[in-house]
Order: structure tokens, then sequence, then C-alpha cells
């Protein structure tokens, strides 16, 4: 049985159209995946109504044999799936550490939230110099940092990651991408991971999913998919889409 | 009169304005929701602590223990009723200020045709004392009224600094879609922050119930007031709701005394404008994402 399994799910936002249509993945324990496709695929989407930001209005998720669609993201992060969204969700008036405490709210107990927080800090030492200052005056990178070490704070059997290197420069965001390998290789997380540089994304997860217009066109190995030409068409395909809307637009 | 009686006298006129003001700042803080009702509220407190006054004689201060839960609960009913119907709307903070200016005018309707619209105090025998030092002298019912702000205040203070909840509802000032990320239930700490919200216009009402006589309209005056005020120091900053309480109401105190009572009114009107015209976030405010 796979660790998560999404099952034809349908959903979008508000009283808009369907962003995922009808999509089927699955998941194995301790695996690290990459979802592609081009702009508007519903990537994004996908991890939201994962996490209970979204409603499914079809179709069930289930986590470890549970269903969890439908849930809030409070409870369904209790059940040990975390999120950590692209725009870098800190607590800019809180503290590094503080930060971390918020990130241990669901654990209760002040003494394994402590416990918690200083190993994070022997795990990230970028944090631990930081520990005392606002998370509002870090770097981008360091925020991104800050934002995964939290979702640690629970340790999740599932994290999902959307676009971490997003806005970051490339040295800053191949630490972040290393971060990310340590989750699987170490730590034994499973990893759902968005990443908009196709190359990299590959060469960090095993499998990935490939996404378009709300639904999973198909999946594979990172390597097979790497050289798949059906990649290049999806992606030139919109570009040619871009290029006759424009057009079409003049 | 002297430069430090001015002082002493704006003080403890901002420390009321502070607590009338920090429950507005709260509700848009934790939940942007702005509460054009919010002093509406508070003469509702004033004339629960007024009728409790006349009818069993019991302190305003004592009377505290009566509207500061009435009005918790009260919040928290108000806030699964009507709320839940525009929750998840693109234009949610413009809504709140439709709606709760509607209830405005029916809190405003109701008190009118019910308690009448003449002007009503509370007259324990402090709020006619003073304490006299030397050539300066403190009205005692404005003490002990800036006195009991404090400690709200203070109270307000530890509760989101060491509780749980309070983590919470501080993380969902700062960051509503990490706070759901970590595990807070925004909408448990939604419903709980603004019963606090009203439980602190209830703990305004009773003090202002001795400090400033009152009858229904009047709240269209003290919510003008205290919309600067938050504006100025940064709509949701709970900090920043004091500061500007404290400053304007010790300018105001100066400008009534040095230029003109009339003029008094103006002083908050006209920070605004420049505060607006210099740093529109307000002195303590998050700038707004683009």
């Amino acid at each position: 049985m796979a660790l998560l399994e999404v099952r034809n799910v349908r959903a979008g936002y508000g009283g808009g159209p369907d962003i995922l249509t009808d999509i089927s993945i699955d998941v194995e324990e301790g695996r690290s995946y990459c979802i592609i496709g081009p702009n508007g695929a519903g990537k994004s989407t996908l991890l939201k109504t994962i996490a209970g930001l979204l409603r499914p209005r079809d179709g069930d998720i289930l986590f470890d044999g549970e269903s969890i669609a439908g849930r809030r993201p409070d409870q369904v992060l209790a059940t040990g799936v975390c999120f950590v969204p692209q725009d870098r969700t800190i607590f800019p008036q809180m503290t590094v550490r503080e930060n971390l405490v918020m990130g241990g709210f669901l654990l209760r107990d002040k003494k394994l939230v402590e416990q918690r927080v200083d190993e994070l800090m022997g795990r990230f030492p970028r944090l631990a110099e930081r520990s005392s200052q606002l998370a509002q005056t870090m770097s981008g990178g360091e925020q991104q940092m800050l934002v995964m070490a939290r979702a640690l704070m629970i340790q999740p059997r599932l994290m999902m990651i959307d676009e971490p290197s997003l806005g970051l420069a490339p040295q800053i965001s191949n630490q972040i991408f290393d971060i990310i390998r340590s989750l699987s290789s170490e730590m034994g997380i499973t990893v759902l991971l968005i990443e908009q540089n196709v190359k990299k994304g590959l060469d960090v997860a095993e499998w990935a999913f490939v996404l378009d217009l709300g639904t999973c066109r198909f999946e594979g190995s990172s390597a097979e998919i790497l050289d798949d030409p059906r990649i290049r068409d999806l992606y030139l395909g919109q570009l040619a889409e871009a290029a006759k809307e424009s057009g079409d637009a003049e | 009169m002297t430069q430090v009686q001015v002082l002493i006298l704006g003080l403890l006129l901002g420390g009321v304005y502070a607590l009338m003001a920090s429950g507005l700042t709260l509700l848009f803080g934790v939940m942007r929701v702005v509460n054009l009702a919010h002093a509406a509220f508070i003469v509702l407190a004033a004339f629960l602590s007024f009728f409790l006054w006349e009818g069993a004689g019991i302190d305003p201060l004592v009377s505290l223990v009566v509207t500061v839960p009435v009005f918790f609960l009260l919040g928290m009913a108000i806030y699964r009723t009507v709320f839940p119907r525009i929750e998840g709307s693109p234009r949610f903070t413009e809504m709140t200020v439709l709606m709760t200016f509607g209830f405005a005018f029916i809190l405003e309707g109701l008190m009118s045709k019910y308690f009448t619209g003449i002007f009503r105090q509370t007259k324990p025998p402090y709020a006619q004392d003073a304490i006299i030092l030397g050539d300066l002298y403190v009205p005692t019912g404005q003490l002990y009224a800036a006195i009991t702000s404090a400690v709200f205040l203070v109270a307000l203070w530890a509760f989101l600094k060491y509780t749980r909840t309070g983590y919470g509802v501080r993380a969902t000032m700062q960051n509503r879609d990490a706070a759901q990320l970590v595990g807070v239930d925004v909408r448990r700490v939604s419903t709980v922050a603004f019963g606090m919200g009203m439980a602190l216009a209830g703990a305004a009402g009773a003090l202002i119930s001795f400090v400033f006589p009152f009858y229904p309209s009047r709240h269209w005056q003290w919510i003008a007031i205290l919309l600067s005020l938050v504006v100025l120091g940064g709509m949701g900053s709970l900090k920043g709701a004091v500061v500007g309480a404290l400053g304007l109401a010790v300018i105001s105190s100066f400008v009534s005394t040095h230029i003109g009572a009339v003029w008094a009114p103006i002083t908050f009107f006209g920070a605004l404008f420049l505060m607006l015209m210099v740093k529109p976030e307000g002195l303590f405010g998050k700038k707004a994402r683009a």
C-alpha cells in the first residue's frame, strides 16, 4: 500500500473552474518525488488540496490508508503531512527560535518542543547563529531554510515542498537542494517536490509525475522522464500556445 | 495650568483610549475585520454598567465582572453566526466594513429606542473626586480608569506572549497561512480573538460609563477617534494602538489647553492625515504586500 494515494481528485478555487480535473497518484514511503509540468498544470493546487488548504470537489485522498480529504490543515498536519509553500511563510516579527517553536504548535509538550528546537539548531548551524534574530531580517535562502526546519518540528512522514528555489541565487538554491536530498536519504522522510527547474528537480528526486491540465499525464523514474521527448513537447507546446495567444492579441 | 498637569490629563485620557482601541486593532490584526461597530458595542457595555449602577447600585469597576464575560460570549456568538457567510470572499475586509457599519446603525437604533437619547453617566463617588499633589490635581475617576485599562492591556499582552492560544493568535496576526501550516486552527483562534476583542469593548464600556457622559449616538465620535489612532499606530498592531492612543491624547490635551477645546478632536484627524502622507502603514504597521 502506498503512503499517499490521491484518487480521482477534482478541485478548484471558490466558485471557479476545476484546476485539478481528475488526478490520481501514488506515493511510496521513504522515496522522493518531483512534480513537473507547465504553468497552470495544477501542481501547487494538488499540494494545497493534499494539505487541506483546499477541499477536493470529488475523489479521495488517503494517507497511510486513512482518508484525509476535506480535513482541516491542522488535522492533516497531525497525521504527519506537512507543506512548505512557495512564498516563504515565516512569522516575520518572531525570532528564528520562536518560529521553530511555532512549528511545534501541535506537540503541546514544552520540553519536547525545546528538545526538537535544539536538535534542529544542531542540524542547521546557520539558523542557530541567527537564533534570536527576527525572521523578517533574514535573506531569502535563510527564510526558506527556516520554513523547512519549522516543518521538521513535528517529524513529518511526508514533506511537500513547493518551488523551494524560487528567487534564490544558484549557489543558495543548491544548498537548499542538498537539504532536501538529506530529508529522504538521512531522515527517511518521503518528499514530494514541485520544481520549475526540471533538471534540478529530477536530479533531486527519484521519481517524477508529469502534470498537465489538472491531471497526471505520465510518470516514471527521473532518468526516464529526463529523456522523454514528451517533456519537451509539453513545455514547447505551452510556449507555442503562448506565442499564438500573444499573436492573437495583436 | 502647568505643562505637567496637561501631560497627566492627556496620559489618563490616552490610557482609556488605548483600551478602547486595543479590541479594534486585535480584530483587524487577527481576522482582517474592520469593526465600525466597536464603539457602539462600547456604548452598549456602558449602558449595561449604567443599569447595574442605577438598578442594583453595583460600582462600574465591579460591573467589569459582568460586562467582560458577557461581551466575550457575545463576540464569539456574533463571529460564529455572521462571519462564516462572508469568509473566503476576496473582498472580505471591505465587506466587514459594510456589515459592521450596519451593526452600528442597528445597535444605535435599538439603544435609542429602549434606553432613549438622554446623557447618561454612572456616578460612583471617586468619579467626582481628585487627588491633589501640590499644585497638580489628578481626577480619581480617570486615574482608576487608566489603571484598570493598563491592567487589561498587560493581561492581554501576557496572554498573547505566554499562552498556547496566545501564540496561535500572534501567529495568525503575523501570517495567517503560516499559522495554518504549523497546525493552528485559525477558525477557532479567530473565534476566541473576536470574543476577546469584544471583551475589551465590554471593559472599556464599564470604564467610560464614569469617565464620559454617553448616549447612543456618541459612538460615531469615538469610532472616528479610535480608527484614526489605530491607523496611526499601524492597523493590527497592539503596540501601535497603545502608543497612538497615548501620544494623540497627550497632543490633543495640549491643543485643548493652549489653542482651545474645540480644536482637540482635529488633532486626531490632523495626525492621521500627516501619517498617511508620510508613512501610510502607520507607526508599527506592516507594509501591504503587493
